[in-house]
């Protein structure tokens, strides 16, 4: 995504013609209906701080996240998956469209 | 989640040994997740239910509730919630699926 897009850098003026044009494009990672990939990653990181995480997405609105953590021991993959969508309950509802999930226990990775 | 929904829900579980709650139908899948699903599913040659939640929007938003599951697809096999996509593919590609599907068939029909 274009960082250069975000408000308070240069570039700032012309995010908000696109806006005005036509609000449907999404080029920014401001708009309050996108979702960073990094912000998926911090809140799996708070909960999750041993696990190794990759969250990656082409279009903010579609997610893959591969996580591997020692919490994940002993859980079958539903458990492991529950608890990836417990902890981003709330953006699930709405910010999240499409979450991938790869999980895995250190010994699987 | 009404009762009412509640009640559906579990009807619905309890009358289709196999079950999938979907976008669209198995023949006209709505959503690539759905689609890989229903693709899996008719692969294994499995008979099952297919439930369109996009033409029924307190389903949709019940049956996640329901499953504690915040994704469609969902798959039930012998009443119990089995996984969502990347599950059922995983399950699918470890061979467990099909092993889940005849085992559980053999304990059904060993009930009837």
């Amino acid at each position: 995504m274009q960082k250069s897009h975000e408000p308070g850098h240069k570039s700032s003026d012309k995010y908000f013609k696109y806006r005005e044009k036509d609000d449907t494009i999404s080029m920014s990672n401001e708009s309050t209906d996108d979702m960073n990939p990094s912000d998926i990653e911090q809140q799996l990181r708070q909960k999750l701080p041993d696990a190794t995480i990759s969250v990656q997405s082409e279009d903010h609105i579609h997610f893959v996240a591969t996580v591997v953590s020692q919490e994940f021991r002993g859980l079958s993959r539903l458990a492991q998956h529950r608890k990836i969508y417990a902890i981003l309950q709330e953006d699930l509802k709405e910010k999240i469209h499409a979450l991938q999930l790869i999980t895995k226990t250190p010994e699987e990775a | 989640m009404t009762p009412d929904t509640k009640n559906r829900i579990q009807t619905l579980i309890d009358t289709h040994r196999v079950l999938l709650f979907m976008k669209g139908t198995a023949a006209f899948p709505q959503c690539g997740f759905s689609y890989q699903v229903a693709n899996i599913l008719q692969q294994a040659g499995t008979e099952f239910e297919d439930i369109n939640v996009l033409e029924d929007e307190t389903l949709r938003q019940g049956i996640k509730a329901f499953t504690n599951w915040p994704t469609i697809p969902q798959l039930y096999i012998n009443g119990e919630f089995v996984g969502g996509c990347d599950i059922i593919k995983e399950l699918h590609e470890t061979g467990e699926l099909a092993k889940l599907l005849s085992e559980k068939k053999e304990a059904a029909d060993s009930t009837t």
